[in-house]
């Protein structure tokens, strides 16, 4: 990459401190309110320093809620979930945009369609396919459905592969390798980045669901922690301290891997003919 | 040791496949029935909606339960009702738990559909009557007849006034207003505006267009036939005096105003903070108010009206507890729940939560009546000896206040005419009635 | 001539021949999705087709009323509003989080300092509760004291009500939006990393500037990218809600009821599922529409290993 000028530098910087400090304030504010007394959080104007510091609130979330459970069912599914989908979505996303086949612009569509239709109006029946399957009460309808992929999953993917020339799959193909070594051995290692970054988006989309785990995990010693953290708060005062406190945890396995994974997902692969 | 009933109708044995389990079933309850106790507990699932410090209350409560006898066990588990995807999909399912906590607005729309046991017959074995319950709250519940919930806890709305800002002001803060024209005086008085003309006080801040409804005399539906009744005159007058209201007050510079009104439960309430000198406020302040603006001067009474509306509304409204019909075991569900609404139970339910017990025994136990102070003695007596209104029977949910909201927003702008407006969400009212008959 | 249709013959049935490969291999592949497709997606998709010709309230059997609610629905006020109001969101914020995602996604991926940390400090805000930055919104855009007022007020110019007064309140919600970039903005850098440096060195040696290395190579090289981030935002903005439910209710004066937002109402509040199963299916066909538009103009995608 061309080192950019002085001047350009120092505008970019510039940008970017300054957007990076709006940028923070959810975050910040986030923390913030995590370690506020009941009281403060919603003074006006807003506080963002809490006095005294409550870090007693992080106990009183281990220890009002199962809050260890919860976080265990949470990794469980996300785990699965991530794993699952993305293996599944690889494999058909690579259907999508390497080969050509009668029919495929048209299933395409249908799976973009797929994601189209508004949920509330197929979250009844879809219940109650899973409860004639008998799996309300577990964790079936959360984990099994990631095994046949995510629309938007294999989308992003299926975008990335047909980045990819086809040369290197046509001098595979000449070599006498299937489809499927090719898929393996040359697509699947040029899309890393692409695959981290379904990964991460999945991830944070499992990890967050509120509404799935809501309605199957009618038994309480599995709910998930979207749901649980819900316990905290009484009908008339959301406890946003313990709130907070609670999507903090939750965010940080997130912020952590995002950042230490820079390397993996977005500085990507360096192969001959492709990116330096 | 606690009796079973087996309730006489309304039992779905969905998890009865074939006639050999068919049958034996019948067997065994046959046998259940000879016994006088079960030996081995059922097992009957409970879903409640309370959380934080209330939702402990409730745990302790079904602790106690089934602590005190070994027939049933209670199965209890904390479900954010939210707008009820996870209740409707459960019911819609088949398999719902044997005894859910629901918002009211969904209580007749599920009764008239089907989806709930109606209680009258448990009631009346038990013993329970509409002269347990405080005057007018019977109805609360019941459509067409059949009650198919029962209250776990009032609220109900007085008209709060700020003394301190009375005072303030110059006017005797002992005399809230008792009629519309002397609300409308004082609203002008108490209402303070910056240089720049954005408000600084609201004298007067209605939120539930309701309330003026009986207020002014009018009402959402006739007692007698139970159908809806939105452009009654009297709904038609409350409508327009709110159109003056926002007219005079600019609905825009309102708007302005509440955009930086604090949080309700903090010491950031408007109220509190004396942005707001006469509200609608429930019971539940008497609780906020102390833990909140422990210094605040305030009193309630019952709604100022008009000449020939009503003095003395009092408006309720809360949360229920239903069986549904298709739950596996209905007469333990009946059991825990007429134990739940028991005067000693619902007593100590209502104090944990600042709310009032909706059964007259239950106001007079020594657990509730400790936690009475004089405004919360006010909110009792408006609602032991005022008129009593509830969310109309009828089932649409939440349709209907959002018409009411629709029709309200529509005055504030000045697009439609009141009685036009009212008569509009009567005509869809009943449009989506038609479906029930 | 008897020789030539012969050969002509097996050559069209060689061809077919490695059609029907292509398509065996093709369906295998993505023969997990049909399956999910067929086993748990398809029923309650045309569930909810068949519940827009009913009236259901979800715990009742739904009753065949044949077209009404599309009519109903035509004749709906709140029905040309919240679509509108749906419509202008998107066309307002969709461009702009495209081209903000994309020109963050293009400073960072430059060779500064605390590379990482700036890419993580501008994902932030995606993993904090939607309730939480909708709140501070709230306070960001307040009339009174919120610190956009206050600039505002500094130099000079009055500030608008914002989220209070309708007609301020959509601009307010693409403020809002501003804050999710950071999602697409991941997805641009992963798609900027496979830009081949080669092209850039080769256009540099050609003496190209920064613009036109950035239209002619970064631009097409990531056009794939672009065309789903596009997409997406379509799909995304089209169905969501909650943050403005937050922020707004629908109000003032349902100048922020969204398309979605109605239809949840319907479905859960009112008892009319019947009703917003047909409002579902109509925001499908517009947006099946609009999608076909797009991929009928998507000429300007370059896929370069496009099969």
């Amino acid at each position: 990459m061309r080192h950019p000028t002085a001047v350009a530098l120092l505008v970019t910087y510039a940008v970017l401190v300054v957007g990076a400090l709006f940028f923070l304030t959810p975050f910040a504010w986030m923390v913030s309110t995590a370690l506020k007394p009941d009281g403060q959080v919603f003074t006006i104007p807003p506080s963002w320093i809490p006095d005294p510091p409550m870090w007693s609130n992080f106990r009183r979330l281990m220890t009002e809620i199962p809050f260890l459970r919860y976080l265990g069912n949470t990794v469980f599914v996300t785990a699965l979930s991530v794993a699952f989908y993305l293996g599944s979505s690889a494999v058909v996303a690579y259907g999508f945009a390497k080969i050509r086949w009668p029919g495929r612009e048209t299933l395409f569509y249908l799976l973009l369609a797929t994601m189209v239709l508004p949920p509330q109006v197929t979250l009844i029946p879809q219940f109650v396919l899973f409860q004639k399957l008998g799996w309300v009460g577990t964790f079936l309808p959360l984990v099994v459905p990631p095994l046949f992929g995510s629309a938007f999953a294999v989308f992003l993917l299926r975008q990335f592969y047909a980045a990819i020339p086809e040369e290197l799959s046509d001098s595979a193909r000449i070599d006498g390798a299937s489809e499927w070594q090719i898929f393996v051995r040359i697509i699947l290692p040029l899309s890393r980045p692409a695959l981290a970054t379904a990964s991460l988006f999945i991830f944070i989309w499992t990890w967050t669901d509120f509404l799935n785990p809501l309605i199957y995990l009618t038994d309480d010693r599995l709910y998930t922690l979207a749901v649980g953290l819900q316990q905290l708060s009484s009908t008339r005062a959301a406890a946003w301290p313990l709130l907070m406190g609670g999507s903090l945890l939750m965010s940080l396995p997130i912020i952590v891997l995002f950042f230490f994974a820079q390397k993996t997902f977005i500085e990507g692969v360096s192969t001959g003919g492709l990116k330096g | 040791m606690r009796r079973l009933r087996v309730a006489r109708h309304g039992r779905l044995h969905r998890a009865a496949r074939g006639p050999l389990r068919g049958g034996a079933l019948a067997a065994i309850a046959a046998l259940a029935l000879a016994a006088a106790t079960a030996s081995a507990a059922t097992e009957i699932t409970f879903w409640y909606a309370w959380g934080g410090s209330e939702g402990a209350v409730v745990q302790a409560l079904v602790d106690e339960y089934n602590a005190g006898q070994d027939a049933v066990r209670v199965r209890s588990s904390f479900v954010p009702i939210g707008d009820g995807e996870r209740i409707l999909a459960s019911l819609a399912g088949g398999a719902p738990p044997d005894l859910i906590t629901v918002w009211d607005w969904m209580v007749v729309p599920l009764g008239a559909s089907g989806a709930l046991l109606p209680l009258d017959e448990a009631l009346a074995a038990a013993g329970v009557g509409e002269d347990d319950y405080l005057p007018g709250i019977w109805a609360y519940g019941s459509y067409r007849g059949a009650k198919f919930g029962l209250p776990t806890t009032l609220n109900v709305y007085g008209f709060m006034w700020n003394k301190d800002v009375f005072a303030e002001a110059g006017l005797d803060p002992e005399r809230p207003p008792r009629t519309i024209e002397e609300l409308d005086a004082l609203t002008a008085q108490l209402t303070v505006t910056d240089a720049r003309g954005n408000l600084r006080r609201i004298g007067f801040y209605p939120n539930v267009t309701a309330i003026y409804f009986y207020a002014f005399g009018g009402q959402l539906y006739d007692p007698e036939t139970l159908e809806p009744t939105i452009d009654h005159p009297g709904n038609v007058a409350a409508l327009t005096w709110l159109g003056a209201y926002y007219r005079t007050y600019d609905i825009n510079r309102i708007r302005r105003f509440q955009a930086g009104w604090g949080d309700m439960a903090s010491p950031y309430n408007p109220f509190y903070r004396g942005q707001v000198a006469m509200q609608e406020g429930g019971q539940w302040e008497v609780l906020f108010t102390r833990q909140y603006a422990p210094d605040l001067n305030w009193g309630v009474t019952t709604f100022p009206a008009p000449e020939g509306g009503r003095p003395d509304v009092a408006p309720v409204q809360g949360s229920f507890w239903v069986v549904p019909k298709a739950a596996r075991n209905q007469p333990e569900a009946l059991d825990f729940l007429l134990w739940l609404t028991a005067p000693e139970q619902s007593a100590r339910f209502a104090a944990a939560l600042a709310n009032i017990p909706p059964r007259a025994d239950a106001l007079a136990m020594p657990a509730f009546q400790e936690t009475v102070t004089p405004e919360l003695a006010t909110y009792i007596d408006m609602l032991l000896h005022g008129f009593v209104f509830t969310p109309p029977p009828l089932p649409v949910g939440l349709y209907l206040s959002d018409q009411l909201n629709r029709a309200l927003a529509s005055v504030q702008d000045g697009t439609a005419d009141p009685r036009e407006a009212l008569e509009t969400v009567q005509r869809n009212v009943e449009r989506e009635l038609e479906k029930y008959r | 001539m008897q020789g030539r249709s012969a050969t002509a013959r097996a050559r069209r049935a060689r061809m077919t021949r490695r059609e029907r490969r292509s398509l065996w291999l093709g369906l295998a592949f993505v023969s997990p999705w049909l399956f999910g497709f067929l086993v748990f997606t398809a029923y309650p998709v045309f569930a909810s087709l068949y519940f827009s010709l009913t009236d259901y309230n979800v715990v009742s059997s739904p009753r065949f009323i044949g077209l009404r609610n599309y009519v109903d629905l035509w004749r709906d006020p709140l029905f040309g509003t919240s679509l509108y109001n749906t419509l202008y969101l998107a066309a307002i914020g969709i461009p702009l989080a495209l081209f903000l995602s994309l020109v963050i996604a293009m400073l960072l991926n430059t060779k500064i300092r605390f590379q990482g940390v700036f890419r993580t400090i501008y994902f932030l805000p995606s993993v904090v509760p939607a309730v939480a930055v909708a709140l501070l919104w709230r306070w960001f855009l307040n009339p009174d004291f919120g610190p956009v007022n206050q600039v505002l007020e500094a130099v000079g110019v009055p500030g608008p009500g914002w989220l209070a007064d309708p007609a301020w309140s959509k601009p307010a919600l693409v403020l809002a939006s501003l804050w999710g970039v950071g999602g697409s903005m991941v997805i641009y850098l992963a798609g900027l990393q496979n830009v081949p440096v080669q092209l850039y060195e080769a256009a540099d040696l050609d003496g190209a500037n920064r613009w036109q290395r950035v239209r002619y190579i970064t631009l097409p090289m990531l056009s794939p990218v672009i065309l789903f981030n596009l997409i997406m935002g379509i799909i995304t903005s089209f169905q969501a809600f909650t943050n403005i439910y937050i922020m707004t209710g629908g109000g003032p004066s349902n100048s922020t009821m969204v398309y979605a937002l109605y239809l949840y109402q319907n479905a859960f509040q009112f008892f009319k599922m019947g009703y917003a199963s047909a409002m579902a299916w109509v925001l499908l066909v517009i947006t099946a529409a609009a999608l076909a538009v797009i991929f009928r103009t998507s000429g300007w995608v370059y896929y370069e290993g496009r099969s």
